[in-house]
């Protein structure tokens, strides 16, 4: 807060002085003789400096006027062009107004068709292989810097068992383990606790795939033999993807979308 | 001149650094494969950094961020599993005959719709029209004009409370004994600390390790009472949870007691799980031979993966580092006859394709008093500051002929009498003769945990004595079976049922001939003793003699 912010507050609250106006026009007309009074008594460097000032504010001032004077005295006016006027050079071209928009027709198709088949979420944030392992560090001394935890959500399968020791470098904690989502069905605006069946696309990479990390954005398969859907050939479906729209990691559990 | 020196570097086979092709480390001098050569460079990554000490790159810890764009694509938005409905009838119909058995497999369970076949009972509905359908309440016949109350008066509501408050008594009754005991003015003692031996997180989060490492589970029971060192929850946690796990029982320290007693645990404990007998010595062991068997039958089993390991869980002082330096027939775990040597997890190779994970002894929160608790060997016997407190139990388990064999002891009036004797005839005195009582019940707490007393749970009583071998849930008359999985899992039983007719070997003058012969006549006096007897004479048989190390 400004230190003279105190005057701006009085004046607000209690109204200006009755002959504030008139003192303020007086000391502005009053002004000019007191800056030429200035003008006239300064000696030395001083002097030279408000000539100099004074000299570039006038210069100025006679740059602006003559600007305007030019712009009243002599302007150019363009001859009045007609509709539908084309260059001498350009007559012998026909018309291509049919063309594109035959062009933009296609262009629209086209991208209607592209959106049809987006995901909810077609781009997540990236994550850094930094964010997504920690150093694990194993030995007697504490030297071997080979393993890595995993810090994400994961999905280990039913037939799941730990690697041994020596053969295992990438370490899933059971805490971060997952086996059920909350899925939504877009359509009829309900949620289910499904099973996962299997993590089949991680955005960040094909490693965090094949390792079943679950970040935002991942395309999951879950179990959805309890909505009940069946194919229009009269078979059962208890396999569908899904898309997961939180950070399973922080939460503590998983939500996904239904690609419907 | 590169190609020249390629050359020399391949015929001469001299290994030129630790991690060269050539550089073997078995005797029969052969090669390293390529993946064994980039499995020893990966065990050196380490961060990369400048003069000035400077990380420049680590592997797998680049900040480099990834193209995160997901390509639009019709078969997000398709079906990934569909089942026909035949299938379905023949997967549920199937599945009901194979999944009660526990000596069956689901090789690949992802495969299939489990979750169709289940009925799932949380669906429970609230049935509200059953209660009042809609012609009662809505329309001209309503007959709804007051609400449905539990009760419709105040003595009607009493008498409801009152019997609602009898069936909660009932169902509860030992608590009431509990307040009962409330009402003296007494409270049990805070239980020392040594008591918890076994369920700290530290020792529950070795255990849940090892179970997560292994794909077989072998629960090592001590057979001289094998439901008190048992683990339920281990067990319910396996079978919920881990389903593609095996759990195998195996009855460790056989030789400590008598035959008939190991038979008969054998035929129980096979009807939930394969169990096997053993006796746990690098020299003079049993079993060994059938339980390397079994895990080569195991490992067959899971012959997609390249190894499989088996992980040894259990109560403490039950010899579980025992049995893996027996199957490895040298001391590759640390032994001792105490309970809790065993601190961290081990893994030790016993072939190729089999690794075995040593654990350490875990005990689940029971209702066991403390004497139970050091009857068992969980606590250390030199901890025990009221040692003395416990030789009543063990007069009253051990029989009092195996008493004065191994203490010279003829007749005494209750413990503190026995004790009283030991000290005089062992020298076991403080200053100005007094008797030593505590250095005496240690020395009997020492003697029970290290076997020299005898002591058994005997098994429960079977009406069925038959000499067939009881290996549950396996049709041994399909001769004609194409399937591995049902092979190896037919081969196990053979192994069970071929263990369950060997003679099981006894420690030499532990005890008595009529002990090893039919023992079971003592516990059922007022039953057909003649016929008993008759029956387990068939059962027994000349014993080999094992002459003590």
């Amino acid at each position: 807060m400004p230190q003279g912010d105190y005057i701006e507050r009085h004046r607000r609250d209690y109204g200006y002085r009755l002959d504030h106006f008139e003192r303020k026009r007086k000391k502005e007309a009053r002004q000019v003789h007191k800056r030429s009074a200035i003008a006239q008594k300064a000696l030395g460097i001083k002097g030279k400096m408000i000539a100099k000032k004074n000299y570039a504010e006038k210069a100025q001032m006679k740059k602006t006027l003559a600007m305007h004077e030019e712009s009243t005295s002599r302007r150019k006016t363009d001859d009045n062009v007609q509709d539908g006027a084309v260059p001498a050079y350009l007559l012998d071209r026909d018309n291509t107004t049919r063309a594109k928009v035959l062009s933009n027709t296609i262009k629209q198709k086209r991208k209607e068709k592209a959106g049809k088949w987006d995901v909810p979420l077609p781009k997540v944030r990236p994550v850094a292989e930094d964010e997504m392992f920690k150093v694990v560090r194993t030995g007697k001394r504490k030297t071997k810097q080979w393993k890595r935890m995993v810090t994400k959500a994961t999905f280990v399968g039913p037939g799941f068992t730990r690697k041994p020791p020596k053969y295992e470098r990438f370490i899933r904690p059971t805490g971060l383990r997952f086996t059920k989502a909350h899925v939504t069905h877009p359509e009829l605006k309900c949620t289910f606790n499904l099973e996962l069946i299997g993590v089949k696309k991680n955005p960040n990479g094909p490693m965090y795939t094949s390792l079943g990390v679950i970040t935002r954005g991942t395309i999951i398969e879950v179990n959805v033999s309890e909505l009940g859907l069946v194919t229009p050939a009269g078979k059962v479906v208890w396999g569908k993807y899904a898309q997961v729209t939180n950070n399973p990691e922080n939460d503590g559990c998983i939500n996904a979308v239904l690609l419907v | 001149m590169a190609k020249k020196k390629e050359k020399k570097v391949n015929v001469s086979g001299k290994p030129k650094h630790s991690l060269d092709v050539n550089r073997s480390n078995d005797a029969k001098k052969e090669s390293r494969s390529a993946a064994t050569v980039r499995r020893l460079k990966m065990y050196n990554t380490r961060p990369v950094r400048d003069r000035k000490g400077k990380v420049v790159s680590h592997e797998l810890q680049s900040k480099e961020l990834p193209s995160t764009r997901i390509q639009p694509d019709r078969r997000w938005f398709g079906n990934t599993r569909v089942v026909n409905q035949k299938e379905l009838e023949f997967f549920r119909e199937e599945l009901q005959s194979r999944m009660s058995s526990n000596y069956n497999v689901i090789l690949k369970e992802k495969k299939l719709p489990l979750s169709l076949l289940n009925d799932h009972q949380k669906q429970a509905r609230v049935h509200l029209l059953d209660r009042e359908p809609f012609q009662d309440a809505f329309g001209p016949k309503t007959k709804r004009k007051r609400p449905i109350l539990l009760a419709a008066d105040y003595e009607s509501l009493l008498k409801k409370a009152d019997g609602s408050q009898d069936a909660f008594e009932e169902k509860y009754g030992s608590s009431v004994s509990a307040e009962a005991n409330d009402e003296d003015g007494f409270r049990d003692l805070v239980r020392h600390t040594m008591f918890e031996k076994g369920q700290s997180k530290r020792i529950w989060g070795e255990l849940y390790k090892v179970i997560d490492s292994s794909d077989v589970v072998v629960q090592v029971l001590d057979a001289r009472d094998p439901q008190g060192t048992r683990c339920y929850h281990l067990e319910k946690h396996l079978k919920e949870n881990c389903k593609h796990k095996h759990m195998v029982l195996l009855l460790n320290k056989c030789d400590l007691v008598p035959a008939w007693a190991t038979k008969g645990w054998l035929r129980v404990l096979s009807k939930e799980f394969p169990t096997l007998a053993f006796h746990a010595n690098i020299n003079k062991s049993f079993g060994k031979g059938s339980l390397l068997s079994v895990l080569r039958q195991f490992a067959r089993l899971k012959r997609d993966k390249q190894a499989i390991s088996v992980g040894f869980v259990g109560y403490p002082n039950v010899g579980k580092s025992s049995v893996i330096n027996t199957l490895r027939t040298k001391n590759v775990c640390k032994v001792a006859p105490i309970p809790g040597e065993t601190k961290v997890w081990q893994y030790i190779t016993l072939t190729k394709r089999i690794f075995l994970i040593d654990c350490p002894g875990v005990v689940y929160h029971n209702n066991d008093s403390e004497t139970d608790v050091v009857l068992k060997g969980v606590v250390r016997v030199t901890n025990l500051k009221d040692a003395a407190d416990h030789i009543g139990e063990v007069l009253k388990r051990v029989k009092k002929e195996h008493l004065e064999r191994a203490y010279k002891i003829k007749e005494w009036d209750d413990e503190n009498d026995f004790l009283l004797q030991l000290c005089k005839s062992t020298g076991k005195l403080l200053k100005g003769g007094e008797p030593d009582l505590m250095t005496a019940a240690k020395m009997i707490l020492h003697d029970w945990q290290r076997g020299r007393i005898p002591f058994f749970v005997p098994p429960p009583r079977q009406e069925d004595l038959s000499e067939e071998p009881n290996v549950n849930g396996v049709d041994l008359d399909d001769s004609v079976d194409g399937n591995e999985a049902s092979a190896a899992m037919k081969a196990i039983a053979d192994v069970l049922s071929s263990q369950q007719q060997i003679n099981v070997p006894v420690q030499n003058d532990l005890y008595s001939e009529k002990e090893l012969k039919g023992e079971a006549t003592d516990q059922h006096p007022n039953t057909n003793a003649n016929e008993e007897i008759l029956a387990l004479d068939s059962n027994t048989s000349e014993e080999d003699p094992i002459s003590e190390p």
